[in-house]
């Protein structure tokens, strides 16, 4: 498994664990708006912080935002960039 | 006859719902009351926007910040909307039947367990007091048309059932929430620039009630008070503290920019400096609301003073912005 799709299946994973969305999280678009596919603003407090668990980070200020939740491939984005760092 | 609708045009399935609660807005829901009445407004063709002013006079008042709505007279003023309280007196689908045939919406609070428009969050899993708007009914095929927070949805079966209490035996110890009639056979349609000038004239009115002290600084004083609750009861109470504090404060001061940038529009005054000062608050308690949770999970410390600060800054600079441009 590359480390793209390691990392992705561990993000599908607190967002079906914590994001309450309408469709499956382990096979939903990478791209797909998580806010319209049922994501509210009291879920994603639960996922970032699930999130924060699952990868030992803390987002800084400038990623608490809906641009770096709004799908799994921006949260992928950040966390990859926290990770290298 | 078994269908009895208020607003015939409006299809749940087709339904767009107003720009205030475009999912590109900081806090896309506000609270349950504003954002009903924001959907009504636009359902009718009429533009929301115009019933803002009370925003700019949002308090924080010890453990909440106001859990802001129009007055019903601005309504009556801006759109010839008139809402009084229901007496519900008599089963609500007895009610439902003579007042949506009428052409009167019912605002009543209801359980959430029952919305199924709120399967992210309570939807068969949570008992939470919230207000829906009753448009249309189906009493034999046990349908509802229903506006709640940002749109308009449809239940049925179990869930109209149980939102009617449909054979339910008499129970002396319930006790039927509140409610209130939409009458909608007077609404008036006014220019654009005509309910700008309303709504100014509503502001002007409103920059007398703004507080009389910076609010931001004692509810910054409160949440240090309260973190330790926070950390102490867990994620379900801070969720609750949250709502009635950092989202009611966030998404007032995003409505409030959006409306100043509404308004100026109109009366062509340059309010910037308010509008960026205002959804400055908003985009911070997007933060505030993370950082807080990060600190109630861990039981961390968190130290807000410079956020709360800043906050407390943004507010005096867009009041006075606002106060100074009214030249009042």
């Amino acid at each position: 498994m590359t480390d793209t799709n390691a990392i992705d299946l561990q993000i599908r994973t607190v967002l079906k664990d914590h994001a309450r969305l309408m469709e499956d999280a382990l096979t939903l678009d990478p791209n797909n708006d998580l806010y319209q596919s049922g994501m509210t603003s009291l879920s994603s407090v639960n996922v970032m912080l699930g999130l924060e668990g699952a990868f030992d980070v803390e987002f800084p200020d400038h990623m608490l935002n809906k641009k770096v939740f709004g799908c799994i491939a921006s949260i992928r984005s950040a966390l990859m960039e926290l990770t290298a760092a | 006859m078994t269908r009895y609708c208020a607003l015939p045009h409006i299809d749940a399935a087709s339904y767009v719902r107003h720009s205030l609660h475009g999912e590109e807005c900081d806090w896309v829901e506000k609270n349950c009351y504003v954002d009903l009445l924001i959907e009504v407004v636009h359902a009718l063709g009429l533009e929301p926007y115009a019933m803002l002013p009370f925003i700019l006079t949002v308090d924080f008042v010890g453990d909440q910040w106001t859990f802001f709505k129009p007055q019903h007279k601005e309504l009556r003023y801006l759109y010839g909307l008139d809402i009084q309280e229901m007496s519900n007196w008599r089963p609500l689908l007895d009610h439902a039947v003579e007042h949506l045939s009428a052409q009167r919406l019912i605002s009543v609070e209801v359980d959430s367990f029952w919305l199924p428009d709120t399967a992210a969050t309570d939807y068969r899993q949570k008992h939470t007091k919230t207000t829906i708007a009753l448009s249309e009914i189906d009493t034999q095929n046990y349908r509802l048309g229903y506006f709640h927070n940002a749109g308009y949805y449809e239940l049925e079966g179990e869930d109209f059932r149980q939102i009617f209490r449909i054979d339910m035996p008499a129970d002396p110890t319930y006790l039927p929430l509140y409610a209130e009639l939409i009458h909608i056979n007077q609404v008036k349609q006014l220019d654009d620039e005509l309910l700008a000038q309303y709504s100014g004239n509503l502001l002007r009115q409103h920059i007398g009630l703004i507080p009389q002290s910076n609010p931001i600084k004692p509810f910054a004083e409160r949440f240090e008070r309260d973190l330790p609750a926070m950390h102490e009861h867990g994620l379900a109470y801070y969720h609750l503290w949250a709502f009635n504090n950092t989202r009611q404060m966030g998404a007032a001061f995003e409505l409030a920019a959006a409306y100043l940038k509404w308004l100026t529009q109109y009366n062509k005054l340059d309010m910037s400096p308010a509008i960026e000062s205002f959804q400055k608050i908003s985009s911070a308690n997007k933060s505030l609301i993370l950082k807080i949770a990060r600190s109630v999970n861990s039981s961390r410390p968190l130290d807000l003073s410079a956020l709360f600060a800043e906050m407390a800054d943004d507010w005096d600079r867009g009041m006075n912005c606002v106060v100074d441009k009214l030249k009042i």
